[in-house]
């Protein structure tokens, strides 16, 4: 299967190759013995065919037919093969951002919301479920992933309603509860999304 | 965890198939056929189907379901 992929992408490319030289020596063609024409800007409406512009005529053709050829073929091999995509575990280690959020309590409120930045940490696990088939119990298993991930970010969101809305007297301090408690709630949502949907798959292949 | 039995493994193995071929005849990861073959995965119809065409057996005679 992928050796049929490489040598439809090798033909592809050897295709490309083709069309793209043709275009230019039918542009050292047009320039040399044709005037330019087809080659620099002219006035369409006043156009009459010459035999000397069939060179250009044809490649600009052939580079068409072979754009149109290319997106069909891409999007074609894409639906066959939808694979995860690719993603560096070490990505994971952006993770380490989220502790630019303590920074809020020096420079002021908005520093919160890069608490958010934990949830980078999924990218570790994702990236070690990168590349690889998106058959139907991936999919499944990547729903329930998300859905519990965003359960728990949502009853984080609202235990932190119910803790900290004894804070509403104060709504400065308040508005900065809540901010950290929906920055750790997005983080909390990346992070278990990726986590949850790679324990499954390990579960899965375990049993 | 489905209750049902599975042979798709004797079905696959008449057809001197590996999993991996299996894998790719059906469009699945190798992790699943081998899920299968545990009746730890309840495949959808379309996969169900898929297979039994793969193996060349009927549907009702790979996944036994009690």
């Amino acid at each position: 299967m992928k050796r049929a992929m490489k040598k439809k992408a090798k033909i592809l490319f050897a295709a490309g190759v083709v069309c793209v030289l043709f275009l230019l020596a039918s542009i050292g063609y047009a320039v040399t013995y044709n005037e330019s024409r087809l080659v620099v800007p002219m006035d369409l409406s006043a156009y009459e065919f010459t035999i000397k512009d069939l060179p250009m005529i044809v490649s600009v053709t052939l580079v068409t037919v072979y754009v149109c050829a290319a997106v069909v073929v891409i999007s074609v091999a894409d639906r066959k093969k939808p694979v995860t995509r690719r993603v560096d575990p070490r990505l994971g280690f952006l993770g380490f951002l989220g502790f630019l959020g303590f920074q809020g309590f020096q420079t002021g409120p908005a520093a919160f919301v890069r608490f958010a930045f934990f949830g980078f940490f999924g990218f570790f696990f994702e990236g070690k479920m990168s590349g690889i088939l998106m058959d139907e119990r991936y999919v499944e298993n990547r729903t329930r992933a998300q859905l519990n991930a965003h359960k728990a970010a949502v009853n984080i969101i609202f235990a932190g309603l119910i803790v900290f809305g004894g804070f509403l007297g104060n709504v400065e301090y308040a508005l900065i509860a809540f901010e950290i408690v929906v920055a750790f709630a997005v983080a909390i949502d990346m992070f278990l999304g990726e986590y949850l949907l790679y324990q499954y798959d390990q579960d899965d292949q375990e049993r | 965890m489905p209750d049902f039995e599975c042979r798709l493994k004797t079905y696959r193995q008449l057809k001197q198939m590996t999993q991996e071929e299996l894998a790719v005849m059906v469009g699945v990861r190798r992790e699943t056929i081998m899920r299968l073959e545990k009746a730890q995965y309840n495949p959808s119809l379309k996969l169900a189907v898929d297979i039994s065409r793969a193996v060349g057996a009927p549907i009702e005679e790979i996944f036994i379901f009690r």
